[in-house]
């Protein structure tokens, strides 16, 4: 069991994931990081995404990626319509109330989904779903190299338009400090409709990608959810570029764990570590070991 | 006469920034010490740090004989030092009474129930805010709210008061109201330090002022001698120029 | 003191009236029933309440003491004890778990601490679902069948309902829930004004999952079965969310009200809409939010006195202290 061969193994499994899960959680970093809100309905989003893609394919054969695709805008919209209509009306409020008013919205979607489609367990099987790549000596499932794949494609383009365009940088102003942002002439209106809307498109986004790896229903994006929490926590609450090391340190972990635990008890580990690491080391993992040192 | 608190080379480094540096102060016990110095100089990290709610980076407080340094706010307060905000922060639900009541009940030294109440009223009584009682404490003026906070403080029953700003933002007839309320409580025997930027009203209550500079003491003495020592002016108004 | 009123002669009137239905009506099933959990979900929203409403610390994790509350009087239950001593240890065994969890993350702020509730809520649940040997994992544990009747257990969780509705009475108006309600409103002032705000938010919490973890162990002898699914779930946590949040935050009566509101809508849409009782929930809690955080108590005052709506907790979601009208 903890031959190189099979420790190697996991490691890549863990990389990838990692791809995976840095993905899933940019679009909570985003919200958070803006806004300071918690969007609790960002599992709902997730699991609208693999429903629409269901969708897509079903209706048009359209391979999920390109239901991913496809999602970036519609979620968008959709996100920008929940904060012009619910979020902004509670801002000045407690976090606390947005907090509780994006769980209702939770609520609201997952019982919509099962209106629609039922409770049951859904799946898109593609020609590729069940093929494997050899790699290096390693046989490498085809899907998650290409959400592996797509999530850096993404994700790069993603940091360079944070880093060179306009709105990129009046986001991360934002982020770091909204007072100067609005001194500067930001719109943190805008700003904040536009983040909600990023962030829920990337929801959808990475929920179409999940379709790849997983079966999904109703109840689907709950732990994804709290495994987004933990990975930004462990990055560093205001940190976008933490997002990607909190995302390696959850897979890897979770990965690695399973040589010493149960399978079926893996998810506890994300759960454990969240609450850790909001106790310990809110400032994120960079921080906690930089103050140690 | 023995110092009612006393600083010893308290520094409040924030990563880089030193807030505060290696500041040491005796505060005579029954006086009023002003403590100045331009925006910025350190004064309200320097409260924190006797309250409670922050922890020096290297230096120690002490409270008479007693180390306070590190603990937690509530244990200060009980202990008898008390702390008021400069951005006031009343508990907006709760009446003014009850407002009185929460530091009467859980400051310094145990109470039984039902003295709270008669200790809430007193010291409304005292700071003028007895016919405001039933009001919810979201309704005051900034002013009353400026008495509501000292009333609060008050009802701890501190031997060390720290009011920080509590002139800010008065017109000249609550200014002259909020100053006498000063002078009694010094009169009740409450050794008070007082951080503020109205000049004439500093220099006319304390009996000792401390100035404060980029997180450094500069000066300490009386209010006569300080104003004039050139550092202070300085500090204050830039350096001369020359010419 | 806080003007909090109870009015304790027609509280009382009606725990009477109540407590006479058994008798009155002793075949009667489906009232029992209704009774029994109408009284249990009053219960646990009341005890929520005093860490969720007083203190302000909304957790979504209370599910764990109710299952650990459960699973201690099915174990016990098994072991040959009599029910009815199993219920206070079933709700010593949540106490003593509420300050391992408690501790460390109320030190945590609001929203955060919301959060790690669920990560703690959901990690029992797995593991209880996993702890197979002791807890029966996925298929649950099947309690002895010599049960009382529908009656007793109807008394029963009126008295918890009756304990926990008093308890969370004298809490409101002594100088511990005055403590409480400075800390949410402000917890540096508070604690700068001597109020030692973790010993009291632990206590709070204490306190409560102790009653949580009481009915846990009443509900394992009245289902004589315990399923992590069912007692560890997250519908069960948000529940209580939902109770307080509906029928007022922050008061004493209002998880009352809107214990029975909720049961009310839970049951008639589990007959009807079976599949529509999330989409109620959530709906009402952005209704809620958005227009009137103090729950229907809050707009029944707002009503009577015809003052204009606070923005959705502006300054607190969910007003400590009840006006007298």
């Amino acid at each position: 069991m903890f031959s190189s061969q099979n420790l190697i193994s996991i490691g890549i499994a863990a990389l990838l994931t990692a791809g995976l899960y840095a993905i899933m959680s940019y679009g909570l970093a985003i919200i958070y990081g803006v806004m300071k809100v918690i969007n609790l309905s960002h599992a709902g989003f997730l699991m609208l995404g693999a429903f629409m893609t269901l969708v897509y394919f079903q209706w048009w054969h359209l391979d999920p990626v390109a239901g991913a695709f496809i999602n970036l805008p519609v979620f968008f919209v959709a996100g920008w319509v929940v904060y012009r209509v619910l979020v902004r009306r509670v801002a000045t409020a407690l976090p606390i109330a947005s907090l509780l008013l994006l769980f209702g919205l939770w609520l609201v979607i997952q019982n919509l989904a099962v209106a629609i489609w039922g409770g049951e367990d859904q799946s898109i099987i593609t020609p590729y779903t069940y093929k494997a790549l050899a790699l290096f000596g390693f046989r490498i499932p085809v899907t998650r190299l290409i959400v592996f794949g797509v999530a850096l494609a993404v994700l790069s383009v993603l940091h360079f338009a944070l880093g060179h365009t306009f709105i990129g940088k009046a986001l991360r102003a934002t982020v770091q400090d909204p007072t100067a942002g609005l001194l500067v002439g930001i719109d943190t209106e805008q700003i904040s409709a536009m983040a909600f809307g990023l962030g829920t498109a990337f929801a959808g986004f990475a929920g179409s990608l999940l379709t790849l790896l997983f079966s999904f229903n109703p109840d689907f994006g709950g732990s994804f959810q709290l495994k987004s929490f933990t990975i930004i926590v462990l990055g560093g609450l205001e940190n976008l570029a933490g997002v990607t090391v909190g995302a390696a340190v959850l897979a890897f972990a979770e990965s690695y764990a399973v040589l010493f635990m149960r399978a079926s008890l893996q998810n506890v580990i994300a759960y454990a570590l969240l609450v850790v690491a909001l106790v310990v080391m809110p400032g994120g993992i960079g921080q906690f070991l930089q103050r140690r040192s | 006469m023995k110092p009612a608190l006393t600083l010893g080379h308290v520094t409040k480094r924030f990563g880089g920034l030193q807030a505060v540096q290696d500041v040491s102060i005796e505060v005579a016990e029954g006086h009023i010490t002003g403590l100045i110095g331009p925006n910025g100089a350190g004064k309200t990290t320097l409260f924190r740090i006797i309250s409670g709610a922050m922890r020096p980076t290297t230096g120690r407080v002490r409270f008479g004989d007693r180390d306070i340094t590190g603990l937690s706010p509530h244990a200060v307060c009980r202990l008898g030092v008390c702390l008021t905000h400069q951005i006031v922060r009343p508990f907006l639900d709760l009446t003014v009474l009850e407002n009185v009541m929460v530091p009467a009940a859980f400051g310094s030294g145990g109470r039984i129930a039902n003295t709270v109440r008669a200790e809430a009223l007193d010291v409304l009584e005292f700071t003028g805010l007895s016919a405001r009682r039933e009001l919810p404490a979201s309704v005051l003026t900034l002013a009353e709210r400026k008495r509501l906070e000292i009333a609060r403080a008050l009802a701890t029953r501190p031997a060390v008061l720290l009011l920080d700003e509590v002139l800010a933002g008065l017109n000249p007839s609550e200014s002259e109201r909020a100053v006498h309320l000063v002078r009694q409580i010094r009169s009740r025997g409450v050794t008070i330090v007082m951080i503020e930027h109205v000049m004439r009203a500093v220099m006319a209550l304390s009996d000792r002022v401390v100035v404060l500079n980029y997180g450094r003491l500069i000066a300490d003495g009386p209010p006569t001698d300080v104003a004039n020592l050139p550092q202070v002016i300085e500090a204050y108004l830039g350096q001369r120029l020359e010419g | 003191m806080p003007r909090a009123r109870i009015a304790v002669v027609p509280a009382l009137a009606l725990g009477v009236m109540l407590a006479l239905v058994p008798f009155l009506a002793p075949r009667n099933i489906t009232l029992l029933n209704l009774g029994f959990l109408t009284f249990l979900f009053v219960a646990q929203g009341v005890a929520w309440n005093i860490l969720g409403g007083y203190a302000g610390y909304v957790s979504f994790g209370y599910a764990a003491f109710f299952g650990l509350g459960a699973y201690t009087t099915a174990l016990l239950w098994l072991g040959g004890w009599p029910p009815v001593l199993t219920y206070p240890v079933a709700g010593l065994v949540a106490a003593v778990f509420s300050l391992v969890v408690g501790v460390p993350t109320l030190r945590l702020v609001g929203p955060y601490f919301s959060i790690a509730t669920i990560g703690v809520g959901e990690a029992m649940r797995i593991l209880m679902l996993n702890l197979d040997r002791i807890t029966g994992g996925a298929s649950g544990l099947n309690l002895p069948t010599s049960v009382p009747s529908k009656g007793w257990f109807y008394l029963v969780a009126l008295v918890f309902a009756a304990v926990a509705i008093s308890v969370s009475a004298v809490i409101r108006r002594s100088l511990f829930g005055l403590g409480l309600l400075a800390l949410r409103m402000d917890l540096e002032a508070a604690e700068g004004l001597g109020v030692p705000t973790a010993l009291f938010k632990n206590l709070a919490h204490t306190m409560s999952a102790f009653i949580v973890g009481a009915c846990g162990g009443l509900y394992a002898t009245y289902l004589q079965f315990v399923h992590p699914d069912t007692v560890f779930s997250f519908t069960q946590s948000i529940s209580l969310v939902l109770i307080a949040l509906i029928g007022g935050i922050g008061t004493v009566w209002g998880p009352v009200l809107g214990a029975v509101v909720f049961y009310a809508v839970q049951d008639y849409l589990q007959t009807r809409y079976p599949t529509f009782h999330l989409l109620v929930y959530g709906a009402l809690l952005i209704v809620i939010l958005l227009f009137e955080p103090n729950g229907l108590l809050g707009l029944a005052t707002r009503l009577r006195s015809r003052t204009p709506v606070t923005p959705a907790g502006t300054r607190s979601a969910g007003a400590g202290a009840e006006r007298p009208a």
